[in-house]
């Protein structure tokens, strides 16, 4: 019972586990640098449950095979994973690309300006201005 | 005509790229694209609202590509966009705050600038081109990417002021990035069960659902992810910064629409997809929504409390936004007829009343440098017309007679009271109270304060300089004044509002009796 409860399910172990350790990441660290990546590993959290949604025992890649004589052969919706969580995450990846870059691109700024990314430091600096 | 529901995105995304591009040969000509495309996006969303309300049932669905997007039995893969009573109008108001908003911007930009100037006037629409995909789409995923566009554009612009405004924007970024990601895999949770994204797809499907824990751990993930996204106590930090240190020309858009916006989809998730009577969906709705209504009395207050302790206006008005989408959000949770009214006149009323507050600070700050309450001394005497503004817009988010926030706090306690809420009508009564007790202090400053506002001790954050001689421009008055007339027009015709717009914007099975 407990066997199979992990046994069948380790993939949402794995979105769990990262998606804590993204947030706890988040909320722990000093440092801004850290933060960003932490939230990183909660977007890529997200994207491996939306993955392990969509497979299925013993199917293949959503692709139409060719046959012999270079026709497309039919395929039964049981022998392909399902392709519209893949689609869907392909954007999430877009978005988080974005953000992640915009978060860089900001802690570019903060690192010229206060010379540091530990929040201890940069709220020294605040208070001094 | 037929493609109305797609130009209302298409305007002004496509303008969005080709606004910066334009900037670098002319930022006149830039503007001008700017303009242009607003204003055809604010007639896309007003003419689709017109056509909406003549359909039978009024809700016309655009399906893209002619891609089948709501089942007969099959698999919907289209995507939809849904115009009906409450999208069109909400869309047609974030056009024309959009619009207002780029007007008002205009003198505080200098055109020499090209670059500036057309990456701003860019981002604006590319906000724009979210909040609107945000409200008419039909398609929860397709809202994660509006939400997201709307967050980036707004993470952007709100970088573009300084330092402070830097890490403002960062910590802007985490907690929004930790709210999508919620929403996201509350939405992955939805679509495990029911194989659909659409909503009104999904709302069939998931009322023969049995699965109560699985619907009702969607439902909270999501609704956490709206929560903060609206700005709802305690998920509220992230906004004070955003509206102190963002650019003062863009906060009156991003304060008037955008957590309207979001309270928008909630109410979307609770009435458009959880409303079929009698199964596991709708009673797990139900359940999480008087959790939403506690929460929502809570921050009403708390709102309000954290408001009076204020000392920078922009940080005071923030606090009381949270104060107020509150008071929405409590109406949606009552969801009776009244409290829904009162939801929708209180939305209404806070995106005019909010923005006209905000231009109005705007304005005292671009010709005094106040931003602290104790420098806004008497500025109302030197500064009649936003004076005058500001007092009127403040007095309807306290819900004076005969304003539109009276009305729409009226409706939201009847809607209490038949429901017999007694703790929501305490927490609407003491909210409305403490705001009239925060706004009175700042109304006080500017009409009868010390007169030359020396003697106090400088403190950071808009310390004053010499108060410029010159008159505000026109176009920074202007879109002042079109508020003002609004927030007054909410309330003088109320009556027609609801009987000729806010009773068709009812979930089904709520009716309106008058």
């Amino acid at each position: 019972m407990t066997i199979n409860m992990v046994y069948g399910h380790l993939e949402y172990y794995l979105v769990a586990i990262l998606l804590v350790m993204g947030l706890y990441g988040m909320i722990a660290s000093t440092n801004l640098m850290r933060k960003v990546m932490a939230m990183n590993i909660m977007q890529v959290a997200v994207i491996v449950f939306f993955i392990s949604l969509a497979s299925k025992q013993g199917a293949m890649a959503p692709v139409l095979p060719l046959d012999e004589n270079h026709h497309v052969k039919s395929v039964l919706a049981h022998e392909v994973v399902n392709p519209l969580p893949h689609a869907l995450m392909l954007t999430a990846i877009v978005v988080s690309v974005a953000t992640t870059g915009l978060a860089l691109a900001l802690l570019i700024r903060i690192n010229r300006h206060f010379g540091s990314l530990e929040e201890s430091v940069i709220l020294e600096k605040m208070v001094k201005e | 005509m037929r493609h109305l529901p797609a130009l209302i995105i298409a305007i002004p995304l496509a303008s969005a790229w080709i606004v910066p591009l334009t900037s670098l040969v002319s930022a006149w000509l830039a503007r001008l694209i700017s303009i242009t495309a607003l204003m055809f996006t604010t007639l896309a969303c007003y003419g689709s609202l017109k056509h909406a309300m003549t359909l039978p049932g009024m809700r016309w669905s655009y399906t893209f590509g002619g891609w089948e997007a709501s089942s007969h039995g099959g698999i919907p893969i289209g995507i939809e966009h849904v115009i009906d009573p409450v999208s069109g109008a909400l869309a047609t108001l974030v056009a024309a705050l959009a619009l207002l908003t780029v007007l008002y911007s205009g003198p505080q930009i200098p055109l020499r600038r090209q670059v500036r100037s057309g990456v701003y006037h860019g981002l604006l629409l590319t906000l724009t081109t979210g909040l609107l995909g945000m409200t008419i789409t039909g398609d929860l995923f397709n809202l994660y990417v509006f939400l997201e566009i709307t967050a980036l554009s707004a993470y952007a612009l709100l970088a573009k002021t300084g330092n402070r405004a830097t890490l403002a924007s960062l910590r802007y970024i985490l907690v929004g990035t930790v709210a999508a990601t919620f929403y996201l895999i509350g939405l992955g949770h939805l679509y495990a069960v029911t194989g659909t994204l659409n909503m009104a797809d999904l709302s069939v499907r998931l009322s023969q659902v049995q699965d109560s824990r699985l619907i009702g751990f969607a439902l909270i993930l999501i609704t956490l992810a709206l929560l903060t996204k609206m700005a709802v106590f305690p998920f509220h930090s992230w906004q004070s910064d955003v509206y102190t240190y963002a650019p003062p020309m863009v906060i009156p858009f991003i304060a008037g629409t955008m957590s309207k916006v979001v309270a928008y989809t909630l109410f979307r998730l609770f009435y458009t997809i959880c409303f079929v009577d009698g199964s596991v969906a709708h009673h797990v709705a139900r359940q999480v929504l008087d959790v939403v209504g506690v929460v929502a009395a809570i921050s009403l207050v708390a709102g309000s409390v954290l408001a009076i302790a204020q000392k920078d206006v922009r940080r005071m008005l923030a606090y009381s936004s949270t104060s107020q989408i509150s008071a929405v959000a409590l109406g949606l949770a009552i969801g009776n007829a009244s409290a829904l009214i009162g939801a929708f006149t209180l939305a209404a009323n806070h995106a005019f009343a909010k923005a006209c507050l905000f231009v109005a600070v705007g304005n005292f700050h671009h010709r005094s440098g106040a931003q602290n309450i104790e420098y806004l001394d008497r500025l109302g005497i030197r500064m009649p017309l936003t004076g005058i503004a500001f007092t009127i817009a403040a007095l309807s988010i306290m819900g004076l007679p005969p304003t539109g926030g009276f009305f729409g706090k009226w409706y939201l306690l009847s809607g209490a009271v038949e429901k017999r809420a007694w703790g929501y009508v305490l927490a609407i009564v003491v909210g409305s109270l403490l705001s009239a007790v925060y706004f009175a202090r700042v109304i006080e400053r500017l009409y009868v304060g010390s007169f030359d506002g020396t003697g106090h001790s400088p403190s950071r954050g808009g310390t004053p300089r010499k108060f410029s001689k010159e008159n505000l421009p026109f176009l920074m008055v202007a879109p002042m004044a079109i508020l003002v007339i609004f927030t007054i027009l909410v309330g003088f015709y109320n009556y027609d509002l609801v009987s000729g717009l806010l009773q068709y914007m009812l979930p089904a099975g709520v009716e309106w009796k008058s």
